[in-house]
């Protein structure tokens, strides 16, 4: 019974540190997915979607890069990479923003992004 | 090189089955995987920290330590590559963003089991001696899910296996084999090195730095999950 408590107490601060980690991180997912604020209706009709294929990544860190790197330019309002068709689907603002940036971008990383195709 | 052009390069004759030669393009395929992968380095490098930590706490354990790692990226691809068909739904942004955060939370419990665990009495040590192996086992196994999903796909791909359950599952093995090498390689020099210099002067520091290279992980996976978020 004593050594049971004992092997409890010595896991407590294992527990509490990772339980705290996680609610962290979750918490600072769930905002960091509110801060893009939608987009007004002038800014929507121009807005289009294009697929961008890229060569080249390799796992889940490849796929954020690429996905950082290209929410971060002006204009773009939804990046979704898919790992299993080597792909980025982006949405961005046609009178802020051309393609070409985008693509730029993703090979500055170091991938081989392909041209790009209007989103069906 | 990326993995798609060695494998445009190499793997003209891998759709045509079995053979010695294509196993070996498939093994060093596996090799390239982990090389390209930004992953590799920082996970290696906490590989061969705590496979040298575990060297230091006890003789020869430090290159069990890096097979067990091994051991669970082998068996999951070798799984996976039989699960040929669903494996796109593992390479999603979604499972990604948790898997990530899964990682995360390992490492840091690998952490902070590096600096705290040598605290611990020697009663208690022997307890979690056993959970060391199967932890670095499920870590490796874990750690294969979101790494090597995509390399796979790829190789299944340009082998045409996706309808020859035997032929995927050997060369996920072979795959997983080689992707597995690198950290193997690893963890053996970390306690190669931790075997040659003297275990009382230099234990307490392999203990630190093990534990800030899974502390570095973890903050690398949680930099990972933040941007897929």
């Amino acid at each position: 019974m004593e050594a049971s408590n004992h092997r409890a107490r010595s896991w407590a601060p294992l527990a509490i540190t990772l339980a705290a980690v996680g609610i962290a991180l979750v918490v600072v997912g769930v905002f960091s997915r509110q801060d893009s604020s939608p987009p007004t209706s002038t800014e929507e009709a121009h807005m289009s979607s294009v697929v961008i294929p890229v060569e080249g990544m390799s796992c889940v860190a490849c796929a954020a890069r690429v996905k950082k790197t290209v929410a971060s330019i002006a204009g773009v309002g939804d990046v979704e990479v898919s790992l299993a068709e080597r792909n980025a689907r982006v949405r961005f603002d046609t009178s802020r923003l051309a393609p070409d940036r985008i693509v730029a971008a993703i090979n500055g990383l170091g991938y081989r992004a392909g041209t790009p195709t209007e989103a069906k | 090189m990326t993995l798609d052009e060695f494998l445009r390069q190499f793997g003209s004759g891998l759709d045509q089955g079995f053979s010695l030669l294509g196993l070996g393009v498939v093994f060093l395929a596996g090799i390239v995987a982990s090389a390209v992968c930004p992953c590799t380095l920082p996970v290696g490098l906490a590989m061969a920290g705590a496979a040298g930590a575990s060297e230091a706490e006890s003789r020869r354990s430090g290159w069990k330590v890096a097979a067990a790692f091994s051991a669970g990226i082998v068996i999951n691809l070798t799984l996976l590559g039989v699960l040929a068909g669903r494996l796109g739904a593992l390479a999603t942004e979604s499972f990604g963003r948790y898997w990530a955060l899964a990682m995360a939370i390992l490492s840091l419990a690998g952490a902070v089991f590096a600096f705290w665990g040598p605290r611990l009495k020697v009663s208690q040590l022997a307890a979690w001696r056993r959970p060391g192996l199967t932890g670095a086992f499920g870590y490796g196994f874990i750690f294969s899910l979101g790494t090597s999903v995509a390399p796979l796909l790829l190789l299944l791909t340009v082998s045409a296996t996706q309808g020859n359950p035997a032929q995927g599952l050997l060369l996920a093995f072979t795959f997983g084999v080689g992707r597995g090498f690198p950290f193997l390689l690893a963890g053996v020099i970390g306690s190669a090195i931790t075997g040659f210099t003297r275990l009382g002067s230099w234990r307490r520091s392999i203990e630190v730095v093990s534990g800030c290279a899974l502390f570095f992980v973890s903050i690398y996976y949680a930099r990972v999950f933040i941007a897929l978020a």
